[in-house]
């Protein structure tokens, strides 16, 4: 399953993994653009644009019935962020042709299908429609607005904003509600042109055989290209005194998501300590934050820790009691100073190793989590889940010290009940 | 060894071993992967609130089934996630209407953490005190879904939906609810349910026959095999209440159609699970006319969706998403379901539609989490594992015809609202 990486076009990187173990194939294209406020909301509507269907069947409704007919293939389009990069994604799995009942060639049908839905979307006057803009418009707003139904994910993004104020890494993946407001069916065109020319694009295929087809097929739509260069990440100092900001809403528990800040990010020597470190910390049902702040002190049900590597972030979130808000964040912080001082047992650093081993080896086996993996690891890194394991191995203890005591506290974020209204 | 064999679709073999013990045990081998998963689980959850025990009538604490998979964890002298710690396997468990399962994926040390996960699950261990410290870890997970709109939008439709069969009560209880629970309950609860005989073991992946029946033949203790009274009210067909709203912070109203459909015995037959699911395709997938309609009209968003859902002696269609206007939603679906009534489906669409649900039938053999999930699912439900695929083959549009006209009326339909307050 070792994947071919192949660069045949400028700014492309093409990726076979030869997979005959699932059922299904997969193609997935990804286009890396610089997260922006300037741009962020244009390109996000791009992949939902794209994946509404093609010129040959321009009615979402006719591609959809195409795909059910080629059991059930099925197109995704979205947008996701990796430290600050924004990514548009527009893939298709389906069923492998050994599967199909009638000898039909579903993988090369799906195939020239996505090509289509990327290359050649149903245009009017050279533009994109503006019924189909106005529709994915509203769908945008929509899941802008909607992103405060999820208290959980609402909370880290809004401890990430503050923590990030005024860098990229800032910006929601959706772009800003005015842009979105304002962007024409002229500019999405432009704008598609433009990430086609010139953005950084890695396409992964997965699946039988060994994707020669599929490669060609993208070589001759992408001859004559330029690739952009996209700008390296910066890391900005930690803030002097810890940023505090609440926010009140009508909810029964409150979200507590501290925002740490590490230079330990890209290429970074110490990255596989800081994963380690962390898992430590807290990314497994047996780290420091989960036996202590859940099971010995009972004050929440999740503790968990998250690294971002891309950008030398550390989020620590917890879902508390009001009266406990105080308790968590000490308790939090008093093992991180454990952490830091290296005041852990072998042991445990010996169970949170096992543990990110165990699953990066697993990674490889779910066709989509490989996908995930190196499409979040942008257009020029290549490193696999065992390679990383490899580094993993080789952390000693003094290096996850080391990585841990660069960790600084940025800003909390709180999420609480709203005060009661007194009443009269 | 082995019982029985099955051959799947794909070709491979699904191997049932009736371990003298009293556990139905199933096998799935996967070549070529590293990692395994296996699953634990018991024919029990929230909905069995009463039932009878060495001739005693019990009624129990709602959420008392998920207090105790909690619980659970925790043995005489060690809790679980502590011995899974040496082995690196990432371990979990969950508690549905009416499944408890246990479950582990690893991708080394199989052995020795399937030998981790049959022995904790046997060896129950309650006390006051560590009955009382849970109150204040699940008391935090009550208060997190409490502020859960999508699972609120759910449990309303449930409590609305039905008049008598307890799956209208919270899989969780109530911060109230869960204080009455005991030490003495709990082992009542555990020492009925957690019988072998009514439980059943699920592994896939990197595993064999052999190594299975070596750990299982080592540790399960053979159990005793007791009749289980597990009968639920009868439950009228028609809704208890047609319309339910709760007010909660969100963006746009949240929405659930629920049609409850008459469950003739424990559980639906393999073609009715089937024309139910493709029923679901008919009204909700994107190629869809209806979809097409109602987004144009600014009624749904890429949110809408829908699933076919049943366990023991209760099944429903949910319709849901976000929508500025459910109930005008609701009436465009009604209107399709009864030109449906009236004119069958149509046998071109499926034929389309019974082709997507064979592609994704063929999609559930690739995770092992899946794999093993099916396996315990079609087995709790008394069917053949992976019986779906032939169920789809056997499948007619007549069967589709009969449940549209027979089953989706409006007297069996609940809509379930969540909105803000600032749109009353």
């Amino acid at each position: 399953m070792t994947p071919m990486l192949h660069t045949p076009v400028d700014g492309v990187s093409f990726l076979t993994i030869a997979d005959d173990r699932f059922t299904t194939a997969r193609i997935t294209v990804n286009l890396y653009v610089p997260l922006s406020e300037a741009t962020a909301g244009t390109y996000a509507m791009l992949p939902y644009l794209l994946r509404r269907g093609c010129r040959r069947y321009a009615e979402t409704t006719d591609f959809h019935r195409a795909l059910d007919r080629l059991y059930g293939a099925s197109i995704d389009g979205y947008v996701s962020s990796a430290g600050e990069t924004q990514i548009l994604t527009l893939s298709m799995s389906c069923v492998d042709d050994r599967f199909a009942l009638n000898g039909e060639a579903i993988a090369a049908d799906c195939a020239s299908l996505l090509l289509e839905a990327l290359f050649d979307p149903p245009l009017e006057n050279g533009v994109f429609r503006r019924a189909d803009v106005e529709e994915e418009r509203r769908c945008t707003l929509e899941s802008i607005a909607a992103r405060i139904n999820e208290k959980r994910r609402y909370a880290m993004g809004r401890c990430k904003e503050v923590l990030c104020k005024g860098e990229p890494y800032a910006v929601s993946k959706y772009g800003e509600k005015e842009q979105v407001e304002a962007v024409t069916p002229e500019e999405l065109t432009a704008a598609w042109r433009e990430v086609l020319a010139t953005a950084p694009m890695r396409v992964i295929y997965q699946g039988g055989g060994n994707g020669q087809a599929v490669m060609d097929a993208f070589i001759a739509r992408l001859a004559d290209r330029k690739a952009a260069l996209l700008p390296a990440v910066v890391s900005a100092p930690v803030k002097a005194t810890v940023a505090r900001e609440n926010e009140q809403m009508d909810v029964n528990q409150c979200q507590l998501v501290l925002g740490l800040r590490t230079d330990v990010f890209g290429a970074h020597p110490l990255c596989d300590a800081m994963r380690l470190a962390v898992a430590l910390y807290g990314g497994t049902p047996h780290s420091l934050l989960f036996m202590n702040v859940r099971e010995k002190h009972s004050l929440c049900y999740y503790c968990a820790a998250r690294y971002d590597r891309q950008k030398g972030v550390v989020l620590v979130d917890s879902g508390v009691e009001e009266a406990s808000l105080q308790k968590a964040e000490e308790e939090i912080l008093h093992q991180l100073s454990i952490l830091q001082n290296g005041e852990f047992d072998d042991k445990d650093l010996e169970h949170a190793r096992l543990s990110v081993l165990d699953s990066l080896m697993a990674a490889e086996d779910s066709a989509s989590q490989t996908a995930s993996w190196y499409g979040a690891q942008g257009p020029s890194e290549m490193r696999s889940p065992s390679e990383v394991a490899d580094g993993v191995r080789a952390v000693t203890r003094e290096q996850v010290i080391e990585a841990a005591k660069t960790l600084a506290l940025d800003t909390v974020f709180t999420l609480t009940p709203e005060e009661k209204e007194a009443t009269v | 060894m082995t019982t029985a064999s099955y051959t799947l679709v794909t070709g491979e073999q699904v191997h049932r071993i009736d371990h003298p013990s009293g556990l139905t045990i199933y096998v799935y081998p996967k070549e070529g992967y590293r990692s395994s998963y296996a699953m634990f689980g018991t024919r029990y959850g929230s909905v069995d609130t009463a039932f009878v025990r060495d001739g005693r009538h019990i009624e129990v604490p709602e959420g008392i089934a998920h207090y105790l998979e909690h619980k659970l964890f925790e043995n005489e002298d060690c809790d679980a996630f502590a011995r899974y710690a040496e082995t690196g396997a990432s371990a979990n468990a969950f508690t549905s209407f009416d499944v408890t399962a246990y479950l582990f994926g690893c991708s080394d040390n199989f052995a020795a953490s399937l030998e981790i996960l049959l022995d904790f699950v046997q060896k129950p261990y309650f006390t006051e005190q560590t009955v009382q410290k849970e109150q204040g870890i699940i008391g935090q997970e009550i208060r997190m879904c409490d502020d859960s709109p999508d699972r609120r939008v759910l449990f309303n439709l449930l409590r609305t939906m039905y008049q008598k069969h307890p799956v209208r009560v919270d899989i969780a209880g109530t911060v109230e609810s869960i204080s009455h629970i005991t030490p003495e309950l709990l082992y009542d609860c555990y020492y009925t349910f957690y019988n072998l005989h009514n439980m059943v073991l699920c592994v896939c992946g990197n595993v064999d026959v052999e190594t299975v029946c070596e750990v299982a033949d080592r540790v399960l203790i053979p159990a005793k095999d007791l009749s289980l009274d597990m009968a639920l009210p009868e439950e009228p067909d028609e809704v208890s209440a047609p319309f339910v709203e709760e007010t909660m912070p969100v963006a746009a109203p949240l929405f659930y159609l629920g049609c409850k459909c008459p469950v003739k015995g424990r559980y639906l037959s393999d073609r009715e699970m089937a024309a139910c699911e493709l029923i679901v395709d008919l009204l909700t997938a994107p190629s869809a006319p209806l979809y097409a309609a109602l987004m144009r009209d600014g009624l749904i968003n890429d949110s809408f969706g829908g699933e076919f859902f049943e366990g023991r002696s209760f099944a429903m269609f949910l319709l849901g998403g976000e929508s500025a206007d459910p109930k005008q939603v609701q009436q465009r679906i009604d209107e399709e379901l009864t030109r449906l009534r009236n004119e069958g489906v149509d046998r071109e669409r499926f034929e389309e539609l019974r082709a997507s649900l064979y592609g994704r039938m063929l999609r559930r053999f690739n995770s092992v989490e899946n794999a093993a999930m099916c396996m315990m699912d079609d087995h709790f439900h008394e069917r053949a594992p992976f019986a779906q695929s032939e169920a789809i083959a056997a499948l007619t549009a007549e069967d589709v015809d009969r449940i549209l006209r027979e089953w989706m009326i409006p007297a069996h339909e609940t809509l379930s609202v969540v909105k803000a307050k600032e749109d009353v």
